[in-house]
């Protein structure tokens, strides 16, 4: 059975919203030339290809389930979990928790615990993970062949999937590779690449902690895959709620004028004045007192962590849409004089019809260069937030909580380095991924640099 | 033959891009004489700001210079090293650019600059440059030099800075002065004043001028010899008597038939066909062959032209300039519209008037009257044109849009088939809007660069009549485009694709797109090529002709108001000067201000005599603080006292002519 929680629903709605005006889009011959510019770009392609991975992982990531667990004699167990595909997808990383940290490719814990062994003497020696190696009998000397020879079989099983879905593709486009583009190459090259490293991953993941264990035991690969969905959210959501905002009234003050102007400078410039921790961090404590409140309404911890990631989206858009405002006002000012505008209230346009033909389209490009460099600012400030612990919930997987938690163990001695590393991995591939293909875009469909 | 000062022997720059190459300068050669003044000619794009950027080695990072020398008093400039190149440049050779408004500093004060150029080559004590700089602003014709020392660009006007501007290239006495259009981007007026004393300073100092122009009036006000570049090339170079007497290229030839004057009225004017070529295709023979009308196959068999020699050092790039009897060309002569058209339908401007409040302080209030214009009368009939001229400033745009009631109108009447037109809410004007269009100057921002052409042009068709089918509109669409001369296929592009002359014909075709009777051109042409303004001044004159339109042509270049219209309205801040039909203001012109426009134009006549002139001086008062009474009368030659006082009246001179001078006044006590 499916459940949805809000921001499954917000971010189910946005991704069927792209692939639509996608679709509508590619019915129109003027625009179907800049996408075929973007598709012939070899950085397009390899940055969409990164960027569709990571949205896939966080749609997958968007549908629950109600999921029985088998037990370990195999029946089915009746107490039902809330769990997303990727969930269960990922069902060995999720379970395989081990007592609390341990390296990348470890076999035995981090640190050294007294234990007594067979003969009833107490040692002090580093123990044997639950499940990091677990099925090696003797980790020192073996370890190592078994790593290479499971990174040769998932590598295989990686060609080998690409392989599949290219004659799945071919019978499907049978002129595939007749085609001059660009685009559809390197696009299967990028896939054979990502195909490797989740194949040799998937087939390492269930008997080692690729990126390590955390300080709970839990898996970091996990918590980073997670976290990709949270990333998201926060910056498609966020987005979404700041844009109308921000275009409507920086249109309108910009194309109207007189005492709108003034009302909408004047709210800006106020909103702008005052911090936005303050306010993020009054709405955050206002909600938990809600929720503290009231909770027949939030009945799970989920969907309370739900909540509070809604509505810290919905706080950072209503504070980060002013930077916006006021560009999109200036710019109004400026082409509400130009001929073309001039020339089109001559002909009777109304003025609706004005700023949605006329201004509207020449100020995509700001939108477009804010929304790229917002959504990697929004990643970020969701670290930041976390750190003062008015960011997302403590029990949602996101980067900033793994920044945070690993914050604490960076004074170790030797350091717990594995958090941040993979924590920044996933956070700087995103992030770069969707700036270079937002470039990309941006160029495409600037018409003054169509030669 | 002496030395020449400067030698340019087969120059070649050109631009890499990652997709082409373009030979923007392609083996030109000329040398420049000491104390002589050099013109170099030719339609934009066609290299002649590269060729001067070359000489002083100041191109942008993808041009590259391929061959030639560039020899000044001996030595090879192309060769020397970068260190010895900047004593050159600002020191021997300097150079003016065209847009005086952007090559000064806003925050440096003019005399700061100045002495910035003095003190760039040689150091001197404070007291000493001060005298220097304030010798220079004197030199270049600005009052109270003491005070303007301390002035900012923005204090001066266009006509202004583009004397610091001079005054900066003369700070080291150069040998040579490069002048990149100097003033294209000033008015008449001023534009005669600027040319005046680059004239004066070059006899005074006795340095040599390379003047770079589209404007054969120029040319022929200032220069001792003229070369003509076309796609990359020199294609004549004579001095300036032999040139205007006899151009012996047909390229040159063309471009004099091009230009509009009164005697062509009932003609097309002579347009190339075709276009620039391309400057990154190869090109064998004659680069002109294309669009030259005396075409043979041997213009384009050998691989490169060479020069034809004729007396007097005039060379000709034409294998066949020799038979070639050059006559001038005249277009096909007009039918002269017979049926007389729906006289009602004139529009009636009376005492209309424009002011924008000056609003100062936190509560805004209206502290002045900026008199944009100020009681306007004039009448549009039906089928004719009225050209409105005037300097930039004196109102003329803010007229024409206030017609169109895209500004808001102060006071007066405008009547349209026996409606006043002021009154009406915006919702019963509409109706009106499909009879009444505008066209404007500048064609690259006229168009909405993200829509396509046909979406422009469906907008007013759809605006006007909302109930037609998709097939109707294509169908319009159509007819509209071929209307102007364009491809249908220009539909399904944007306007960037198209250049200046083409996107002018689809402001047009917009225009067009709802079948006005009255189309108001804001200077349609003044942003055009010769060449191609004559093709746009044809299709404005063959669409009055089939469709009965009206024009009221807002423009400063009075060549074209000859050519064009018929009656005239002159502008000088905010009223009009003088008003009648175009044989009365051009042939007997009666306003002293109307006298000084006529006269300042330049023009390539060599008959007319032109040693003492007596330009009109200074600039154009602000319209926010005119002058009392006569606003003319800063800078009239016939200044009487009571035109401080006294604000002219209209004086009828004739049923269709009149004037607004109190030297006019009946003298009846």
């Amino acid at each position: 059975m499916l459940t949805l929680l809000w921001t499954d629903i917000a971010m189910l709605g946005l991704v069927i919203g792209v692939i639509v005006a996608i679709w509508r889009s590619s019915k129109k011959e003027h625009l179907r030339r800049p996408w075929a510019k973007v598709f012939n770009n070899r950085v397009g392609v390899v940055s969409l290809t990164v960027v569709l991975v990571f949205l896939l992982i966080g749609v997958l990531d968007s549908v629950r389930l109600q999921h029985h667990d088998p037990l370990p004699n195999g029946d089915r167990n009746e107490h039902a979990q809330t769990l997303s595909v990727l969930d269960i997808i990922l069902t060995p990383l999720r379970l395989q928790v081990e007592k609390t940290y341990s390296q990348p490719f470890a076999s035995t814990a981090y640190s050294k615990e007294m234990s007594v062994d067979k003969a009833g003497v107490s040692r002090w020696t580093y123990p044997r993970l639950l499940y990091g190696g677990a099925h090696l009998q003797n980790p020192e000397s073996d370890k190592q062949a078994d790593i290479l020879s499971k990174l040769s079989k998932g590598l295989a099983q990686g060609v080998a999937a690409w392989c599949v879905l290219i004659f799945i593709v071919w019978l499907l486009i049978k002129n595939l590779f007749n085609s001059q583009s660009k685009g559809v190459s390197t696009s299967l090259l990028t896939l054979l690449v990502i195909f490797c490293v989740v194949g040799m991953a998937a087939s390492l993941a269930p008997y080692y902690h690729i990126l390590g264990t955390d300080k709970v035991g839990e898996d970091v690969l996990y918590q980073a895959l997670k976290s990709i969905r949270t990333g998201l959210v926060i910056g498609g959501l966020t987005t979404i709620v700041m844009l109308p905002i921000a275009i409507s009234l920086g249109l309108m003050a910009g194309f109207f004028r007189g005492w709108i102007d003034d009302v909408i400078q004047y709210v800006y410039t106020t909103l702008s004045s005052i911090p936005g921790v303050l306010l993020i961090a009054a709405a955050i404590l206002m909600a938990q007192v809600y929720m503290a409140n009231n909770p027949e309404l939030f009945t799970t911890v989920e969907e309370r962590a739900d909540m509070r990631l809604l509505l810290l989206c919905l706080i950072l858009g209503i504070t980060s849409w002013t930077g916006l405002c006021r560009l999109l006002r200036a710019e109004t000012l400026k082409i509400r004089e130009m001929d073309y505008v001039v020339a089109a209230r001559a002909l009777g346009v109304g003025r609706f019809q004005l700023l949605k033909r006329h201004v509207l389209p020449n100020v995509m490009h700001l939108v477009m260069i804010t929304i790229a460099l917002d959504f990697s600012g929004l990643v970020l400030a969701e670290a930041v937030l976390s750190y003062i612990n008015i960011g997302v919930d403590p029990s949602t997987y996101s980067w900033g909580n793994m920044i945070n938690t690993s914050r604490l163990e960076m004074a170790r001695e030797p350091i717990v380095w594995w958090s941040l590393t993979a924590a920044f991995v996933f956070m700087f591939s995103l992030v770069l991924a969707a700036n270079l293909f937002a470039d990309v875009v941006r160029d495409a469909f600037d018409p003054r640099y169509i030669k | 033959m002496p030395t020449p000062l400067l030698s340019i022997q087969g120059l070649k720059t050109q631009f890499n891009q990652p997709s082409e190459t373009i030979k923007a300068v392609d083996g030109i050669s000329f040398d420049i004489a000491e104390g002589e003044a050099f013109a170099l000619v030719g339609e934009s794009g066609c290299g002649k700001s590269i060729s001067a950027l070359s000489v002083l080695r100041l191109l942008p990072n993808n041009a590259q210079i391929t061959a030639g020398k560039v020899i000044y008093r001996g030595s090879d400039l192309l060769r020397m090293p970068e260190k010895n190149m900047r004593d050159i440049r600002g020191m021997r050779i300097s150079m003016i650019f065209q847009d005086p408004m952007t090559s000064l500093n806003p925050v440096m004060t003019i005399g700061a600059q100045i002495a910035e150029a003095v003190l760039i080559h040689k150091q001197k004590p404070a007291n000493e440059v001060r005298k220097t700089v304030i010798s220079l602003i004197q030199q270049v014709g600005i009052p109270d030099p003491e005070e303007r020392y301390l002035a900012f660009p923005h204090q001066l006007s266009g006509g202004m800075r583009q004397r610091v501007m001079i005054a900066i290239a003369l700070a080291n006495k150069p040998d040579l002065l490069i002048a990149d259009e100097p003033t294209t981007a000033l008015d008449v007026t001023i534009q005669a004043q600027i040319l005046q004393l680059l004239k004066d300073l070059q006899r005074q100092m006795g340095m040599s001028l390379w003047i770079i122009t589209h404007d054969l009036g120029i040319v022929s006000d200032i220069a001792d010899r003229v070369a003509v570049m076309y796609a990359g090339q020199l294609v004549e170079v004579a001095s300036r008597d032999d040139f205007f007497n006899k151009p012996l290229h047909p390229y040159s030839r063309r471009l004099f038939d091009a230009l509009p004057n009164i005697q062509k009225r009932n003609e097309l004017l002579v347009t190339l066909t075709g276009a620039v070529p391309k400057l990154s295709d190869s090109f064998v023979g004659c680069r002109f062959a294309e669009r030259c009308d005396y075409k043979e196959s041997s213009c384009t068999s050998t691989v490169e032209l060479e020069w034809t020699d004729f007396p007097n050092q005039h060379r000709v790039r034409c294998i066949k300039a020799e038979q070639l009897e050059l006559t001038e060309k005249s277009g096909d002569v007009l039918a002269i519209p017979s049926a007389e058209l729906g006289g009602d339908s004139s529009l009636i401007v009376k005492d209309l008037k424009v002011h924008f409040p000056i609003k100062k302080g936190l509560l805004k209030r209206t502290v002045g009257q900026v008199k944009a214009v100020d009681g306007v009368s004039f009448e549009l009939a039906a089928g004719t044109t009225t050209a409105l001229v005037g300097e930039s400033g004196c109102g003329k745009t803010t007229l024409g849009k206030a017609l169109l009631k895209l500004l808001p109108i102060t006071g007066g009447d405008v009547e349209y088939k026996g409606q006043n037109l002021v009154g009406l809410s915006e919702q019963a004007f509409k109706q009106y809007r499909e009879q009444l269009q505008i066209i404007f100057q500048d064609p690259f921002s006229s168009m909405n660069p993200r829509m396509l052409v046909g979406d422009i042009l469906e907008e007013g068709i759809r605006a006007l009549q909302s109930d037609l089918t998709e097939a109707d509109i294509v169908r319009q669409c159509d007819i509209l485009l071929e209307k102007v001369g364009l491809n249908s296929e220009a539909r399904l592009r944007y306007p960037h694709e198209f250049s200046g002359g083409q996107r002018q014909r689809l402001c047009i075709a917009r225009a067009l797109a709802v079948n006005p009777s009255i189309i108001i051109c804001d200077e349609p042409t003044s942003a055009l090529d010769v060449s191609v303004q004559a093709q746009v001044l044809n299709l404005l004159k063959k669409l009055q002709q089939e469709q009965g339109l009206s024009y009221l042509f807002i423009t400063h270049d009075l060549s074209v108001v000859a050519y064009l219209a018929d009656t005239v309205a002159v502008m000088y801040l905010g009223r009009i000067v003088e008003y009648g039909t175009v044989d009365d203001v051009l042939n007997n012109p009666a306003h002293p201000y109307t006298k000084a426009l006529i006269k300042a134009v330049p023009t390539q006549d060599m008959h007319v005599e032109k040693t003492d002139i007596q330009y009109v001086g200074g600039t154009m008062p602000s319209p926010s603080n005119p002058p009392s009474g006569c606003h003319f009368h800063t800078r009239c030659e016939h200044v009487m006292p009571e035109c401080r006082e006294i604000k002219p009246e209209n004086i009828k001179l004739s049923s269709s002519h009149r004037v607004a001078c109190l030297l006019f006044m009946p003298t009846d006590g």
